[in-house]
């Protein structure tokens, strides 16, 4: 693998939760995740709303301070230093957010948010400044005279692009994409994705892309992470993580993503999941997806699941502690009978 | 009207000049521009202007219109009816009103901004900190705030009065102690949720600082609501200075005020009702009007409101 | 016979800064038992046509054309210009309303009232349409909650919203909206504010009860996929027009216009190479203030034609259920009524007039 930028390790954020007057509960956004990102790679990061994945970007960026765990970034570890200390990274490593609406300042032009970044780190002169932000506005599809427009003049996907333009500003080596194509329309969706893929071959940025969306990410990313309630419950290659899943919630995340074929779609087996995803302010214990999962075992509900190394994969499931499934006979998921009585499951 | 030239010219494809798919179709105007044009269609709104306009060039140059003072006395005037020689007619000890009533406006209509903009900055900086610092910091500012607040206004201001003699400068720092508070709860809700938004993040993440995310991105945002509650904080005062000079504790005599030309009106308010009728018109009108500017003005900075 | 049938319907919007023409002479029929999917993007009217025909529009709107009929009955909204007319439209519309026509909403949230339990709010329907006791309409609550898969509805009828997640919650719109065995249900992007895998869940459901009931369902969506898995015909609309109309198969396979053809094009299919790039459709959707002159895909559209500048398109069918509107596929000289240009741009005026003002 290529020159590693971004190696997080076991990184926590808890939010305290006031309960009554003097106790307080955390509630575990980001568990022990660990996961690391090469340089000019694209990870993409899929779970559902409350699963953690912006909360785990927020942390990354320093919006918030995290609770525990490293943050490796070039060799150096971020998560530790002063607000001042992290000063330098942040022309470094920008963050694209999920609504276009919300993440420009109405009362600003283009030009001044745009400019903003080069100001602050006085990267240029006011007159190179403005020459910088109209050849950004050309690099994303928009024409130089916008620049003296305010935001609320521009549909969706235009202000995701004006977006994308402040990011690229600041010359960034990693950008947290975060949701960036959900608030858009489809037709837009693909301005979005095909702009961010062709910047990053001309400068070789890294991408940590985060997404509800299977479809998208799996067409960005090289590798794909999966997070659930917090944990990070399968991580490989963008394309074995989509074809062969291992870990049941990617199973079933993947069998409910709607396919806009119609004879597939019609054609497709689907597991439906029972349920929805618990309160992380009361997760279950043992492993997260305890509650749902077709495949429970005693020892699921008992203890979290470490994360199993699979050829060039990472897993947390005790299904493949038990069986390697691979190694042994290519004996797949499938083939295991999904509500197995717990003890038969559990001496097999 | 030929229906076509020559043949296939409607099925060439189309000049790419043509196809400008990045086509905006709103103008672009300022924000202030825009909100400017929003406020000069709103008739009440401008009337409320026209009034206050008017209240003001009286108090700056009413007085050098006429060849009195508030304090010169005619006995061959007194209690006299509007005349050419005493336009809106003479008071008990013969003083001209118009002229009183130009000082009256001089001193509620500095009172009234004076205040105001004492209260916005005081409430705007304590406001903005508390809401964006967050935690202790909000914490003690706000227990400050409970504690001011949990005193009558009114009494505030006796209490000054009692202590730095009756004047214009006691009043005025007699409103302001307590006045700010509102503006500074204002002022820290809206910042408390705008800090919220994604913009706040982003200037974060592009490495402002505070002080920066603060002004140029929290507080510029939460303009409107100020401008609202400032137009509130303007009457009010006006409103207090009028009490305090009517009950005889406010501005003393022979300065005017409105509030204290009602009081002296009082005795008389059958034989000379009209003595009366000034002071209370320029009161109300002036309040009137401030509400109707502060309306106008809410509308024309947040159209989503209408 | 069609159980819903729109023809040429037209909404406009009065507004400070001109007319927003939101639905232009926008006709189709939708048939019992069928799930009609209607797709667009945001501006595109999808939702507009619905609350029109729902007759719950805002009160700066105009229906300056249009006839709908429903079952055979006109309830068109159109030219409603004396008060009585108001009136009479209103009252048919209160019964239709919740009972033979019924709406599930995107939002769960907005649409149950939160201090009222959720037992009450279904049976206020059923009450409001349904000649029964309060105790009829319960049972009928706890058996439509039941169908839609609430486990322990008993107890569950006497909580309130607020104690339910948000599929649970959309569950219970969905049993409101089957209360009076509905004709009609319209679903306004039903599934877009959940989650994948609830999504799944709430489709699956939406299908089973709609195989069941009979009842037609007009699917209002932005999501291929959706309809892909759910819908039999489909309708794809855009800037306030229909482009495109025909079988699901049809608009999938065998795309006729170029935006459906960008629709399918600009998606992560999964048959699709992810080395291939997806192939987006360029710029923006028109403002719906000013409108270009001809086809509204036009400013956009990969095979715009000088035609396409100046006329509408007229339609062209393909098959008994296969409708399109672009000039590509009926170049036919005889079809242009404007008149040729003397110069070779002049007709195409109003264009250059707002692409100049733009420069401005």
């Amino acid at each position: 693998m290529a020159e590693k930028l971004l190696e997080v390790t076991d990184l926590c954020k808890y939010f305290e939760v006031k309960r009554g007057l003097k106790s307080s509960q955390a509630v575990k956004a980001v568990d022990h995740v660990s996961f690391e990102i090469a340089k000019g790679e694209t990870l993409g990061l899929v779970g559902e709303s409350g699963c953690g994945k912006s909360s785990l970007g927020r942390t990354l960026l320093r919006i918030y301070e995290p609770t525990a765990g490293e943050i490796l970034y070039d060799g150096k570890d971020v998560a530790k230093l002063s607000r001042r200390g992290f000063l330098p990274y942040r022309r470094r490593i920008q963050m694209i957010f999920q609504d276009p609406y919300a993440s420009l300042n109405p009362r600003l032009t283009v030009g001044e948010i745009i400019g903003e970044g080069m100001q602050i780190h006085k990267i240029c002169t006011k007159g190179q400044a403005t020459r910088r932000v109209q050849e950004l506005l050309e690099l994303v599809g928009l024409k130089p005279d916008h620049i003296r427009r305010y935001p609320h003049e521009f549909s969706g996907g235009q202000r995701q692009r004006i977006c994308i333009a402040r990011t690229l500003s600041l010359d960034p080596e990693f950008i947290v994409c975060d949701e960036p194509i959900s608030a858009l329309d489809v037709s837009i969706q693909a301005q979005v994705i095909n702009l961010l893929e062709s910047i990053q071959k001309e400068r070789g940025i890294s991408y940590l892309f985060i997404a509800h969306d299977l479809g998208m990410v799996k067409h960005i990313s090289h590798r794909i992470g999966v997070m659930y309630l917090g944990h990070m419950v399968e991580i490989g290659p963008s394309n074995d993580v989509y074809h062969d899943p291992l870990h049941p919630y990617t199973r079933a995340l993947l069998s409910a993503e709607p396919i806009p074929d119609p004879r597939a779609a019609h054609a497709k087996k689907r597991i439906l999941l029972g349920g929805e995803i618990p309160s992380p302010i009361n997760p279950p214990k043992g492993c997260p997806f305890v509650t749902r999962c077709p495949y429970a075992m005693e020892v699921c509900a008992a203890i979290a699941p470490p994360s199993f190394e699979i050829e060039n994969r990472r897993v947390s499931c005790f299904l493949y502690e038990q069986w390697r499934i691979r190694e042994r006979g290519g004996r797949s998921i499938d083939s295991i009978p999904v509500n197995a009585p717990v003890s038969q499951s559990a001496n097999a | 009207m030929e229906t076509s030239t020559k043949k296939g010219f409607w099925f060439e494809p189309i000049e790419p000049e043509l196809q400008n798919s990045e086509f905006i179709a709103i103008s672009s105007k300022g924000f202030l521009a825009e909100a400017s044009a929003r406020f000069l269609r709103n008739k009440r709104a401008v009337f409320g202007l026209v009034i206050i306009v008017f209240f003001a060039a009286m108090a700056l140059f009413g007085p050098f219109l006429v060849p009195y003072t508030y304090d010169g006395q005619d006995p061959a005037f007194v209690n006299a009816p509007p005349s050419a020689a005493h336009w809106l007619g003479a008071d008990k000890f013969g003083r001209d009103i118009f002229v009183r009533l130009c000082y009256g406006a001089r001193i509620s209509l500095f009172i009234g901004f004076a205040s105001a903009l004492i209260n916005l900055f005081i409430g705007c900086v304590l406001g903005g900190i508390s809401g964006y610092a967050g935690g202790k910091v909000d914490i003690i500012l706000m227990r400050v705030v409970d504690i001011i607040y949990a005193v009558p206004s009114m009494l505030y201001v006796i209490l000054i009065m009692m202590a730095l003699g009756a004047n214009t400068k006691s009043i005025l720092i007699g409103i302001c102690i307590p006045g700010w508070i509102g503006m500074a709860r204002q002022v820290r809700g809206q910042i408390i949720s705008l800090k919220q938004q994604e913009f706040s993040m982003a200037a974060l993440v592009l490495g402002a600082g505070d002080g920066r995310i603060l002004f140029k991105h929290l507080m510029i945002n939460a303009i409107g609501p100020i401008i609202v509650q400032l137009t509130f904080l303007v009457p009010q005062a006006i409103f207090t200075e009028a009490f305090l000079s009517f009950v005889g504790v406010g501005i003393s005599a022979p300065m005017a005020s409105w509030g204290s030309m009602c009081q002296s009106a009082r005795e008389f308010i059958t034989l000379y009702p009209l003595q009366m009728l000034w002071p209370t018109l320029s009161i109300s009108l002036t309040i009137f009007s401030l509400n109707f500017l502060g309306e106008g003005i809410g509308d024309a900075l947040n159209p989503r409101n209408k | 016979m069609s159980l819903l049938e729109i023809n040429h319907l037209s909404t406009h919007f009065k507004t400070a800064q001109g007319t927003v023409k939101a639905l232009r002479d926008v006709s189709f029929r939708v048939s019992s038992g069928e799930v009609f999917g209607i797709v667009g993007e945001s501006g595109s009217g999808k939702s507009v046509s619905m609350l029109s025909l729902m007759g719950l529009l805002a009160e700066n709107s105009v229906i300056p054309e249009g006839e709908i009929l429903f079952n055979g009955k006109d309830i068109s909204p159109a030219n409603l210009n004396t008060k009585r007319k108001r009136n009479e439209y209103e009252k048919k519309m209160r019964k239709l309303r919740g009972g033979e026509i019924s709406m599930i909403f995107q939002d769960p949230m907005t649409f149950l009232n939160p201090v009222l339990k959720v037992g009450t709010q279904i049976c206020e329907g059923i009450l409001a349409h349904i000649h029964c006791s309060r105790e009829e309409a319960r049972i009928r609550a706890i058996e439509l909650m039941r169908q839609v898969g609430i486990p322990s509805p008993e107890k569950r009828l006497d909580q309130y919203p607020f104690e339910f997640s948000g599929g649970m919650r959309q569950r219970i719109i969905i049993a409101t909206a089957l209360a009076c065995k509905p004709k009609l249900i319209i679903a306004d992007e039903p599934t877009t504010a959940l989650d994948v895998t609830v999504q799944a869940q709430i489709l699956e459901l939406i299908k089973t009860l709609t195989d069941e009931s009979g009842a037609a369902v007009v699917m209002i969506t932005h999501d291929l996929g959706v309809v892909a898995t759910l819908c039999d015909r489909i309708a794809i609309l855009y800037a306030g027009r229909v482009m495109e109309e025909g079988l699901t198969e049809e608009i999938f396979y065998s795309p006729k216009h170029p935006y459906t053809k960008g629709l399918l094009g600009s998606i992560n299919n999964s048959e699709k190479d992810e080395s291939e790039p997806l192939q987006p459709i360029p710029g923006t959707p028109p403002d719906l203030l000013k409108l270009p002159a001809g086809c509204a895909f036009m400013p956009r559209c990969q095979e715009a034609m000088r035609i396409c500048g100046a006329q509408e398109p007229p339609k062209s069918a393909f098959s008994g259920t296969h409708r399109c509107y672009c000039w590509r596929n009926s170049m036919d000289e005889a079809l242009i009524t404007v008149s040729a240009p003397a110069a070779n741009t002049a007709a195409l005026q109003p264009n250059l007039a707002l692409s100049a003002a733009e420069e401005g």
